[in-house]
């Protein structure tokens, strides 16, 4: 069976995470297939972040079965890690290094070409080509935000899983992070995004809310 | 990514990342350099004790110095992100692990070795007795930075994991510290090094064979 013949396709079923001894959520179950994206919400603390990180595979769920391409994701992690683009509440990104070289070590690590003009191809997408060797500690939240947006662009993985994705952008920056998921999503791309915003995606969302008192 | 690619991506992001921060490296050697230095101070300054207390000197300095530089190891990746995106990236994150841990060694386990020769000068030990000390710490550095690397994957996101770490690794360090300085002294002695070198020859093969599994694993606990 070649690759081609497999669809694109995450399910999950009765998944359950804990922080400590509190079960933060139990019983999510969705599938997911090309084109389609979540929207994650629900209150702080309620485990959004968690089951992202329980997807990704960073954290062990309690319960319940990850499947991508039909195949449980825990026996078949380089398939998955090669699949996904993990991006959390913490942006991976160097304070010494420069906005540009911060990029060029995340794409080399994704396996995606990073030559200088790509990497300013790239900025300038994001509307950073100003900032490219300005040291990361120096850039301002909403333009970290769009360095992280920068790598998305670029990302040819088909699953993204991203937490909070438009906090600290501009309105134009929430409308560019819009435009990067939607070209995502109409390349057969999939998604899911925690969120309290509104995004300005005109995908139509599949929404997921986790409950809110965590159940003992 | 394979396991070669992502060995050079590790060493070479992380030897970018010593560049932009040499102070911190250079606090390391410095502290080596100042250390062996206090020694001839603190005793009677007769060459005779010196010269025979030199390689133990040497080696507490390169231990204690060594594990100066251990937080920086994983702890920034840790606190910034950067070792999610390692542990979730397309490649082996032994081999990821393994280009760091090199690294870390090339900018602060190899200038120790290029370094102890001026100790030993300080200690008037003789030249036959330097290169030996300098034949044990290129063997036995690579040993500290990898009993070191597993300790400070460990106690990532433990409160006091710097006082811990050293707690954690020092005892580890012994058998190191043993045949390292025990090698001079047998060479000295007229019956040579040859069995502690290849003891601690031994001891840097298993620990770079075992260290990037045992580290890489660590890592993965830290998340959770």
């Amino acid at each position: 069976m070649s690759d081609a013949d497999v669809a694109d396709r995450l399910e999950v079923e009765d998944l359950a995470c804990a922080a400590g001894i509190r079960t933060l959520f139990q019983g999510i179950g969705f599938s997911l297939g090309p084109g389609q994206w979540i929207q994650l919400g629900g209150p702080n603390g309620c485990g959004k972040s968690t089951l992202l990180r329980a997807l990704a595979g960073l954290v062990r769920p309690l319960a319940g079965s990850i499947r991508w391409r039909g195949e449980p994701v825990s026996q078949a992690r380089e398939r998955w890690h090669a699949a996904i683009a993990f991006q959390g509440h913490l942006p991976g990104c160097k304070d010494t290094l420069g906005a540009a070289e911060n990029l060029r070590w995340q794409l080399l690590l994704d396996g995606e070409p990073a030559g200088p003009a790509r990497l300013g191809e790239l900025l300038a997408q994001v509307g950073l080509e100003r900032q490219a060797r300005l040291a990361y500690q120096r850039l301002s939240a909403g333009q970290r935000r769009r360095l992280g947006l920068a790598r998305l662009v670029a990302s040819r993985r088909p699953l993204w899983l991203l937490d909070e994705p438009t906090t600290a952008l501009d309105a134009a920056g929430q409308a560019l992070f819009g435009e990067i998921l939607d070209r995502h999503l109409g390349d057969g791309g999939l998604a899911i995004c925690a969120t309290h915003l509104e995004l300005p995606v005109r995908s139509p969302a599949i929404r997921l809310e986790l409950g809110g008192r965590p159940r003992a | 990514m394979n396991a070669g690619a992502a060995i050079a991506w590790g060493l070479r992001r992380d030897l970018a990342l010593a560049m932009r921060s040499r102070a911190e490296v250079a606090i390391v050697l410095a502290f080596f350099l100042l250390v062996t230095s206090m020694f001839p101070l603190g005793l009677e300054p007769d060459p005779a004790l010196l010269s025979k207390i030199a390689p133990g000197i040497a080696w507490v300095a390169a231990l204690l110095a060594s594990l100066l530089g251990l937080p920086r190891l994983f702890a920034g990746d840790h606190a910034d992100g950067s070792l999610e995106q390692l542990a979730l990236a397309d490649a082996p994150l032994p081999a990821l692990v393994a280009g760091k841990v090199l690294a870390h060694w090339v900018a602060t386990g190899l200038p120790l070795v290029l370094l102890a020769p001026l100790a030993g000068i300080q200690f008037g030990l003789e030249p036959a007795a330097i290169g030996i000390l300098v034949a044990t710490l290129a063997l036995g550095t690579p040993v500290l930075a990898w009993l070191g690397a597993i300790g400070a994957a460990l106690t990532l996101g433990t409160r006091g994991g710097a006082a811990l770490l050293a707690l954690l690794v020092l005892p580890l360090a012994v058998p190191v510290l043993v045949f390292g300085a025990g090698a001079v002294e047998s060479s000295r002695a007229g019956l040579g090094a040859q069995a502690h070198l290849s003891l601690l020859g031994a001891g840097a093969i298993l620990s770079m064979v075992f260290g990037p599994f045992v580290t890489a694993l660590a890592v993965r606990i830290s998340f959770e």
